[in-house]
């Protein structure tokens, strides 16, 4: 993966991040929230998971939990 | 209370301190006079002159009598004697020579009854998989589960996509059988987003293949044992991409 296609995935993920809303099902975002919504968008070819995001994103998304 | 001795036949010096008269066999009075003891004579006391015969008694003697003798054989019944003894057994105890004869206190359990044991519970919870995707229509490369000792094992599972199956691997079977789990999770339709109800599944380890032994209900599933090195997959049919998040919870009672 290149860099590049790597700040691609972080952005999408920080503007998920940015964009949640909590409910009463789901009060805070987490790693499977956040991974569930990236793969809904139809965008993760490369298949990447929460432990992606944990090695590679930058706090608070990879410490989601 | 001061005694007086009878004058005669004890002769006195200058200083008017009677004295033993019969030379030693150096010809000399080496012994003074003033001491004597009461020795026992009979059934009456008397006078007597220390000698060599007649030592003065002691209290020093008196124990030593008692103490005994520093060697290999004291005398009977000495303290020394005594504790000879003691430690000549505890030579035999240690040595094996004539063990020592104990009784345990207590009482037997009946061989229907299980020994009593002190319990260290303790619940241990592992994240298998976090937030993996599933491509559609196919499964995850079977995973282990990490099992050892446990008592009991519990998956908690959030997917966002339905229908699927969860597998486990069995005694006759690699990772194929779907009643490895309690309840058994077969392209089952409901998807698990909620983060306060992920889907819960017992690991039964192994079952019959028939199906004979497998539980009907839950205190039944959690009186099968455990087995260690299981491993599980998940496969997932609903034609889109999915996320799947497992977690063990490994319970020992």
């Amino acid at each position: 993966m290149t860099e590049e296609r790597k700040q691609q995935i972080i952005g999408v993920l920080k503007g998920i991040y940015t964009s949640f809303e909590p409910t009463e099902e789901e009060p805070k975002l987490t790693i499977f929230g956040l991974v569930s919504r990236y793969n809904a968008t139809g965008q993760n070819t490369e298949l990447i998971g929460g432990d992606w995001v944990v090695e590679n994103c930058p706090e608070p998304l990879c410490s989601l939990g | 209370m001061a005694f007086e001795l009878p004058f005669p036949p004890f002769p006195h010096d200058s200083r008017d301190v009677p004295f033993i008269a019969t030379p030693d066999d150096n010809n000399g009075y080496t012994v003074p006079s003033s001491q004597y003891f009461k020795k026992l004579v009979g059934d009456k006391y008397i006078w007597t002159p220390v000698s060599a015969d007649d030592p003065l008694p002691t209290s020093d003697a008196t124990m030593q009598t008692r103490i005994g003798e520093v060697q290999a054989a004291p005398t009977a019944n000495t303290l020394l004697a005594r504790l000879k003894s003691l430690e000549d057994k505890i030579d035999k105890i240690t040595a094996g020579t004539t063990p020592a004869v104990t009784t345990l206190s207590g009482s037997n359990l009946p061989l229907t009854q299980p020994v009593p044991s002190i319990k260290a519970g303790k619940v241990v919870v592992d994240t298998i998989w976090n937030a993996k995707t599933i491509q559609s229509n196919s499964a995850l490369q079977a995973q282990s589960l990490g099992t050892t000792n446990e008592t009991e094992l519990y998956l908690l599972i959030w997917i966002d996509r339905q229908p699927w199956t969860l597998y486990g691997d069995t005694a006759y079977m690699t990772v194929a059988e779907t009643r490895t789990f309690y309840p058994i999770t077969n392209n089952l339709a409901t998807a698990y987003t909620n983060s306060y109800s992920p889907r819960v599944v017992k690991y039964l380890n192994w079952v019959g293949v028939t199906g004979d032994v497998a539980p009907t209900k839950i205190s039944e599933a959690i009186a099968l044992p455990m087995n260690e090195n299981r491993k599980f997959s998940l496969i997932q049919t609903s034609g889109e991409v999915a996320t799947v998040t497992v977690k063990v919870v490994r319970i020992w009672r």
